[in-house]
């Protein structure tokens, strides 16, 4: 290292330390922000709107820790779980496959799009209750509800992806030899993978929402069903620990899929 | 250099038409053509005329609509796999590092026993386009003139007989372009592989070439072809100024000046 005369005006070190107060003040000013918001609606409650409609952050606090020591809840956790996990597997899984039949064989394509096009357009909760007609109160039809929503998106973005995949490279492969195997392996999938990525993460919560929907229209277990419990009795606190507890398993599962991208995605760094 | 060679690529009365909705549009018409083995032959002519074209077809990538290509008296019918194709974009794998993508070719082609074989002559290759240091760097981590180095590797690591270049510098800023004209000299020389160089920059097909083809004017055939009697080794930096340089740019640009002149005005 060379030795540099020490400058008489300490420029680096005040921009240095302005950029620790800058995420100083970012830090403290979100930590306000939230118990603003916590203090706000403490109050609110009751005064200006009625407890049973809002209840408050100490009572939700109070009710979660409660909640927590029953065994009841924790069966309601792992249901709705299980129920998200294995829809957006599943789902994953058949939209990641059908993109590829599809977005690798135009004839296929051809005949199937205009079909699931079709069954894009319909809003997919308002074919829940079909689901559960068919499979029953448990967890299948939950199971499926997420599964389809998921394999939807999947589906879209990963044909998405193969339908703008850089041709030139392709060909650049082509001719220094490359078959369909090592095109498949070095170009389409690591391309693909920014696209499939992406639907995964959108997929955690739109997996959720598929299963609390399913349990809101009939379940005896699950957060979902928790929640439309605590509503049927008027219980808020109840209903905002539900609520919380399924912010808790997004987060989760955000964290999940973000170990994945940074993986995945190493290159894009 | 003279003694007998012979025909790398010829191209015998192609025409090449594209189809974009109704519009037809005719970038090639009785094109013939014939560049020699071991040669740097410079194609030039106006942008439109069907150069990049010619490559695409040398490269099978994409079929005449009349007339034939052969690739050293074979008729090219499907992918050619005997070339080595330098693209006008460096289009390397933005998700493999310098070092694998220069290996990529050696191992599926399977040239060199063990993978550590491939592996220590892709990292030769580094160092001969002078990008030691950066194996392990990303495409997208180099400036344009590195990713272009790059993309010369992969396609020499491999050593194919026949070159063909589209435009390879046509992006970059002019001291790069000719940094890395001095490169590509440098490695000529000490190869004499057959490359078929082409690109708009007259300047660049005189610099470069042993024999320069002018096309016209899009649809695009030969108007002439003229051999560049320039000693080489040659030096991008200073050939320009010399006489000789001086009287080989006027007598070819009075043949090229009104192709690229009537596009001109064709377009205004």
């Amino acid at each position: 290292m060379e030795t540099v005369q020490e400058p008489t005006v300490p420029i680096r070190p005040a921009r240095r330390s302005s950029a620790a107060s800058e995420r100083t003040v970012l830090i403290v000013g979100r930590i306000l922000l939230v118990v603003a918001i916590l203090a706000f609606w403490q109050f609110a409650d009751d005064r200006l709107v009625p407890d049973f409609v809002i209840s408050s952050p100490v009572n939700v606090a109070v009710r979660l820790a409660h909640d927590l020591q029953l065994p009841s809840i924790w069966h309601d956790i792992a249901t709705t779980s299980e129920e998200w996990v294995m829809g957006y597997a599943l789902g994953a899984v058949v939209g990641i496959v059908l993109g590829f039949v599809l977005g690798l064989n135009r004839m296929v394509r051809g005949i199937f799009e205009p079909v699931l096009s079709a069954v894009n357009a319909v809003p997919k909760v308002a074919l829940a209750p079909l689901f559960l007609i068919a499979m029953g109160l448990g967890p299948a039809s939950k199971v499926a509800i997420a599964a389809m929503m998921v394999a939807l998106l999947m589906f879209y973005n990963t044909l998405g992806g193969i339908l703008v995949a850089p041709r030139p490279l392709v060909d650049v492969l082509r001719v220094i030899g490359a078959g369909r195997a090592t095109i498949m392996r070095k170009v389409l999938l690591p391309f693909l993978s920014t696209y499939i990525i992406a639907g995964l993460k959108s997929s955690v919560p739109l997996a959720i929402v598929g299963v609390i929907v399913g349990e809101f229209i009939g379940a005896d277990a699950g957060i979902g069903f928790y929640i439309r419990q605590a509503t049927s009795l008027f219980d808020s606190a109840g209903l905002f620990s539900g609520v919380f507890i399924l912010i808790v398993l997004t987060l989760l599962g955000n964290g999940l899929v973000q170990l994945l991208e940074r993986r995945l995605l190493r290159w894009q760094r | 250099m003279s003694g007998i060679r012979g025909v790398a690529v010829g191209f015998y009365d192609v025409k090449k038409t594209f189809t974009k909705g109704r519009d037809q549009l005719t970038v090639l018409d009785k094109m013939t053509l014939q560049t020699e083995e071991n040669e740097l032959t410079c194609i030039v002519g106006p942008s439109g005329c069907g150069k990049s074209t010619l490559l695409n077809l040398v490269a099978g990538l994409s079929p005449v609509d009349a007339g034939r290509v052969e690739f050293r008296g074979r008729l090219v019918t499907s992918v050619n796999t005997d070339i080595g194709y330098i693209t006008q974009d460096s289009n390397l794998l933005p998700w493999c590092t310098v070092l694998e993508n220069i290996q990529l070719p050696l191992d599926i082609r399977h040239v060199g026993k063990t993978s550590a074989a491939r592996r220590s002559r892709a990292l030769e290759w580094i160092a001969h386009v002078g990008l030691d240091g950066f194996a392990h760097h990303y495409p997208h981590q180099l400036s344009g003139g590195m990713q272009k180095r790059v993309s010369i590797a992969r396609t020499l690591v491999y050593d194919p007989d026949v070159i063909l270049m589209d435009e390879p510098f046509g992006p970059l800023d002019a001291i790069t372009k000719m940094v890395l004209q001095n490169l590509l000299l440098r490695l000529w020389q000490e190869r004499q592989k057959t490359i078929i160089y082409v690109t708009h920059d007259l300047t660049e097909a005189i610099t470069l070439g042993d024999r320069v083809v002018i096309m016209t004017k899009r649809p695009g055939m030969v108007k002439a072809v003229l051999p560049v009697n320039m000693a080489r080794p040659r030096d991008a930096f200073s050939l320009s100024e010399t006489p000789e340089y001086a009287a080989i740019h006027r007598q070819f640009w009075e043949l090229m000046r009104p192709e690229v002149i009537e596009v001109d005005r064709g377009r205004g």
